[in-house]
């Protein structure tokens, strides 16, 4: 019996969290260098960002700290983890290709897309985690944060749409749907970790 | 739902850890089973009933 509890290691548990949440900050300051121009949106989403990697440090840190990794969640980090690195580098050198520009011909098209594709591994990292997951309630938590972040995204894209089109807002490339996203799934798994505590 | 887990654990000398280890789920997952703010699904509550060998309506009751 004691050896069965001994088996598993337990797994830096806190050092994934933090180099999730350097990720998600290596993210935010990305968002905040494309965008930049200093449009007010570009500090809103940074400090936004910010605050939802901070809220899901403490909520992580608070509920998996001493705990071994699941090996789902494992798996889910790993996979994420290399979908947005790959990510920041596809897109700095899609940028930089841009700010060359080289980026008029067919080249264009590869460089823009090919950092969709990590974030495509990215929501695919994401969804495995969700199959594999064998923890009922971790699965309900990311569910229902899912659909938290879904609802929210898709009413503001849709509240910004149409304020802009009546001319009373400015005019927000789409790309930005997807960090929107990623923050209020971040808050959210905070809000519904912290209900069920 | 009300439940005895917290009473059938102490009764063991088990931390939350460890009936988590011993469930295959996370602690957060005991926590929340514990003070009632989660039902554990039918398959969950068979695997508890086999773990401290009782039936399942002596560990959980169902009344608000």
């Amino acid at each position: 019996m004691n050896a069965f509890l001994k088996n598993t290691r337990p797994a830096p548990a806190k050092v994934a969290i933090l180099v999730l949440v350097g990720v998600v900050g290596v993210g935010g300051s990305m968002a905040m260098l494309l965008l930049g121009r200093g449009q007010w949106p570009t500090y809103v989403g940074a400090v936004a960002m910010a605050f939802a990697a901070a809220a899901f440090a403490s909520t992580a840190r608070r509920l998996y700290g001493g705990e071994p990794v699941r090996p789902a969640m494992r798996g889910f980090l790993i996979g994420f983890l290399g979908a947005m690195t790959a990510y920041v580098v596809l897109l700095l050198g899609a940028v930089q290709l841009y700010m060359a520009g080289l980026t008029q011909g067919a080249l264009g098209y590869a460089a823009a897309l090919a950092p969709v594709i990590a974030l495509v591994a990215a929501f695919a990292s994401l969804g495995l985690y969700v199959l594999r997951e064998t923890d009922e309630l971790l699965r309900r938590i990311t569910v229902e944060s899912l659909l938290w972040a879904l609802g929210a995204t898709l009413s503001l894209a849709t509240a910004w749409g149409v304020l802009e089109a009546f001319g009373k807002a400015p005019h927000l490339q789409l790309w930005v749907v997807a960090p929107v996203f990623a923050v209020v799934f971040g808050l959210a798994q905070g809000l519904v970790s912290w209900r069920y505590r | 739902m009300k439940n005895r887990l917290k009473v059938l654990r102490a009764e063991r000398d088990w931390s939350q850890a460890d009936l988590a280890q011993r469930l295959d789920v996370s602690r957060q997952t005991i926590n929340a089973l514990e003070t009632g703010k989660y039902d554990p699904s039918l398959p969950l509550a068979f695997k508890i009933a086999r773990l401290f060998g009782q039936p399942i309506e002596a560990i959980f009751q169902d009344e608000d």
